[in-house]
């Protein structure tokens, strides 16, 4: 139990962080960062970006990157909104879809139209925002049923209903990475497709399939995010994507990809959600957030990859020495 | 006293390296180690992996500090700072690709850093070009600078390196590996290049595991074992046993143990399988319980026949018929299925997801097998990887160790157990011990035995022609693509091997 906890801290550095940002936050501004109504905020706020930061570990493990996240959330939440009137879980229904069909796309510029991912993925985000200043007209879209605002607002008990949605979220995404083929697959593929390929998977089918994950994952949350405020907005999900990236990255995914956990990407969004909170809470202007945030993604990728080339070191040194 | 032996060389050496130790956090690298080199001397240093090697040759090019001992260069005790300082001092290692620009041209490589300047302080062409070209020549080198380094072959890249070496007035030039990857005519240009520094009183520290080179090339020789010096000899006073015996500490009669097998049925049948300028009409037959092995030279077409008959490079005529059924391979996985498996040439690049654990590398081309509705399970899985890790004997603190830890015999020996996973009728594997120290090689080649007496029909691909010899039942020879002979085992000889590979012999 103690060795696994070890390897845990070990291979999620974030940990730290976190701790030294709650412990940070807790000492420095008293009982308005550490009780229940500002942790309920935290937990609200953090729920909406999950799902986008599972997206991208997804797609990361498999050795790929999604920019376009954050516009398919601002268009599914603007579907969602803009077709209510016509059914709302037909509006649902339809935001999802449509998730689910850029990522296909996505899928099939990287497998079939062989173009990197981040230049693909760079195309559509563009286009898909285009497509969603389009379809709004620029303005925003209020929701007309009252009801659909339980699954962004409303709370079972003490519980934020999003929170429960998001934690399912979480437990499927985990259980899929870890337990089945398909999440194999992808750890092979992003880890080294050649061999992969060389083992018999399906290159290209899994690729495809990380990616409308992805896209599916981003619409989800847009449609939370929807339920919350009742309406759409051209605003939500424009920097989304690239933080969604930070957080996966912060909680142990890697660019180079065949590495990233569930688990890491919670914590990862956790700990920027503490950072932001903890700043607002102490009247950090906007502007200076912003470099703050970048800071700590830095230092956080740096310093994983110090600390990976030390356990690197030292293993081949152990290694070495089993040898003799 | 090996100066007297070798009695042309000067007597004060130009490069000494006096008890040299290395530690890293608990681990001794190397114990004690001396050697000299003198001008125009070539020194071969040998060893298996692991025995301090590149660690010596990293403290001569200043990647690491030595933790006791001192280097004298020119009598002159010399800390050498960092690889900068090592190369002022002239010291150069020639790696194959490694520092070397393939966009820019090779005179840009050779110049680089220090390009001649015309008087409006930019960079004069014409003259580097010039200046190249004669470094070049110099070493019989007649390829024309201005090609960028990308277009040339990894043998001419190397040509570039030394020139490079050259132009910086290198002192003593060290050589890892260097044919590695050169043909039989490369590695010849290579050895008169080398005879040509050595003709410029450069010392040359040559580091390989083929021992026909050692003995082709070097005049004295260091072997290195567990990081300590076990002998410094000329090698006029050694043999290729004797070498070995010194390198692994003890004797080996039984590095090849190949025991005759019952040759069963057909298992793989390839017929006329043509690739457009890569394969002419292959046809072969692989019977159960056979190790047919396939030698030629690097570029003869050996390891795309591999790919092509595992649905890695498409064809566009022939047949393989795997026990009587004809398969029609688009992907690997055709062929996993049709029970082939492939243990690829190179193991880190093809073979193993290194950041996965052994496990998950063992169970990776079963994982259908192993899962029901998609769910991998998790028992079946760990059972498989810890039977696999038992009865191939693979040393590896735990089925959760990342590959990439392990050392080169262990990782190939997960590769091969990922396909024993699959229980193949045929396997395909490629140059199955490269970069595998000699103790670990013996027993990869007795699990290859294994197999073969367990009804396994192995095709196996290898550049070492003594493992060719003594492993296969029949050898196939391929030249340009071709197969140019059928040799049956017992009666081949390295020498008709090689007239039919290098294309003498019809």
């Amino acid at each position: 139990m103690l060795t696994k906890m070890r390897h845990f801290v070990l291979q999620h550095n974030v940990v730290f962080l976190l701790l030294l940002l709650i412990l940070c936050f807790g000492s420095t501004t008293g009982p308005l960062f550490l009780n229940e109504q500002n942790i309920h905020n935290i937990a609200r706020q953090i729920s909406f970006d999950i799902p986008l930061a599972l997206a991208l570990t997804i797609v990361l493990v498999a050795g790929g990157i999604d920019l376009s996240v954050g516009s398919v959330l601002s268009m599914a939440a603007a579907l969602t909104m803009g077709l209510q009137p016509l059914g709302t879980w037909f509006a649902v229904g339809v935001a999802l879809l449509f998730g689910a069909a850029v990522g296909l796309i996505n899928g099939l510029l990287v497998t079939k139209g062989r173009i990197v991912p981040f230049i693909a993925t760079l195309g559509t985000m563009t286009v898909v925002r285009g497509a969603m200043l389009t379809y709004t007209r620029q303005q925003p879209i209020p929701g007309s049923d009252p009801a659909f605002t339980f699954w962004g607002a409303g709370s079972l008990g003490p519980v934020p209903v999003p929170i429960l949605v998001v934690a399912l979220l979480c437990v499927g995404v985990h259980l899929l990475l870890t337990y089945t083929q398909f999440g194999r697959n992808l750890y092979a593929i992003g880890g080294n497709a050649d061999a992969a390929f060389l083992a018999g998977i399906q290159i290209e089918r899994n690729k495809v399939m990380a990616f409308v994950l992805s896209g599916l994952l981003a619409a989800v949350s847009g449609v939370l995010i929807a339920s919350r405020l009742n309406a759409s907005t051209v605003h939500i999900g424009l920097d989304s994507g690239l933080w969604a990236i930070a957080a996966a990255i912060i909680g142990g995914a890697s660019l180079t990809g065949g590495k990233g956990s569930t688990l890491g990407a919670v914590l990862g969004v956790v700990t920027l959600g503490v950072l932001v909170n903890g700043m607002n809470l102490l009247g950090v202007h906007t502007y200076y957030q912003i470099g703050v945030r970048a800071v700590i993604l830095i230092a956080v990728v740096a310093v994983d990859a110090l600390s990976a080339a030390n356990l690197r070191k030292k293993l081949v040194m152990q290694s070495y020495g089993n040898r003799e | 006293m090996q100066a007297s032996n070798a009695g042309h060389l000067p007597d004060a050496p130009l490069l000494e390296m006096r008890s040299i130790s290395k530690s890293f956090p608990g681990v001794r690298a190397l114990h004690q180690v001396s050697l000299e080199l003198r001008a125009g001397e070539v020194r071969a240093l040998v060893g298996e992996n692991g025995a301090g090697k590149s660690t010596l040759i990293k403290i001569l090019a200043g990647v690491y500090q030595p933790t006791e001992g001192q280097i004298l260069l020119d009598g002159q005790p010399q800390l050498i700072r960092d690889p900068a300082h090592a190369l002022r001092l002239g010291i150069v290692p020639v790696h194959q690709e490694v520092n070397l620009e393939p966009y820019l041209s090779i005179a840009e490589n050779i110049f680089i850093g220090r390009q001649p300047r015309n008087r409006f302080g930019l960079i004069d062409f014409g003259q580097m070009n010039r200046e190249a070209a004669r470094w070049l020549a110099d070493l019989g080198v007649a390829t024309d600078p201005a090609l960028p380094l990308g277009m040339c072959s990894i043998a001419e890249r190397q040509m570039v390196a030394i020139a490079r070496a050259v132009s910086l007035d290198a002192r003593v030039v060290i050589f890892d590996e260097p044919t590695s990857s050169l043909t039989l005519r490369e590695t010849e240009r290579l050895f008169s290049v080398i005879r040509r520094l050595q003709a410029k009183k450069i010392a040359v520290l040559y580091i390989s595991h083929r021992m026909e080179e050692i003995f082709q090339i070097c005049d004295t020789l260091t072997v290195l074992r567990d990081g300590a010096l076990v002998a410094t000899q000329t090698l006029r006073t050694v043999t290729t046993d004797s070498v070995i015996r010194m390198m692994i500490g003890r004797d080996l009669q039984d590095l090849y143990q190949k025991q005759p097998t019952a040759v069963g049925p057909p298992v793989l049948e390839v017929k006329q399988l043509t690739v457009q300028g890569i394969l002419k009409d292959i046809s072969l037959t692989l019977h159960q319980g056979e190790i047919l092995g396939v030698a030629g030279l690097v570029g003869a077409g050996r390891t795309e026949l591999a790919r092509a008959i595992f649905g890695d490079l498409p064809y566009q005529k022939g047949e393989i018929w795997v026990e009587g059924r004809r398969i029609r391979p688009t992907c690997p996985d055709d062929c996993i299925a049709a029970g082939i498996g492939l243990v690829p040439e190179d193991r880190k690049e093809q073979g193993l997801v290194l950041p996965m654990p052994v496990k998950n590398n063992i169970s990776l081309a079963v994982l259908n097998k192993l899962s029901w509705l998609g769910v991998i399970r998790a028992r079946r899985e760990t059972e498989l990887a810890q039977d696999s890790v038992r009865r191939l004997a693979i040393k590896t603190p735990s089925i959760r160790q990342q590959v990439q830890y392990l050392s080169g015999g262990n990782q190939q020996r997960v590769v091969i157990a990922r396909w024993l996973a699959t229980h193949p009728k045929v396997l395909l594997v490629d140059e199955p011990t490269r970069g595998i120290d000699v103790g670990a090689k013996s027993e990869i080649y007795a699990l290859l035995n294994r197999l073969a007496s367990q009804g396994v029909a192995i095709l196996m691909i290898s550049s070492e022609l003594p493992e060719i010899l003594a492993m296969s039942d029949r050898i196939l020879v391929m030249y340009q693509g071709r197969i140019r002979a059928e040799l049956p085992g017992p009666q081949a000889t390295e020498e008709t091997i090689l007239r039919f590979a290098t294309g003498q012999a019809v």
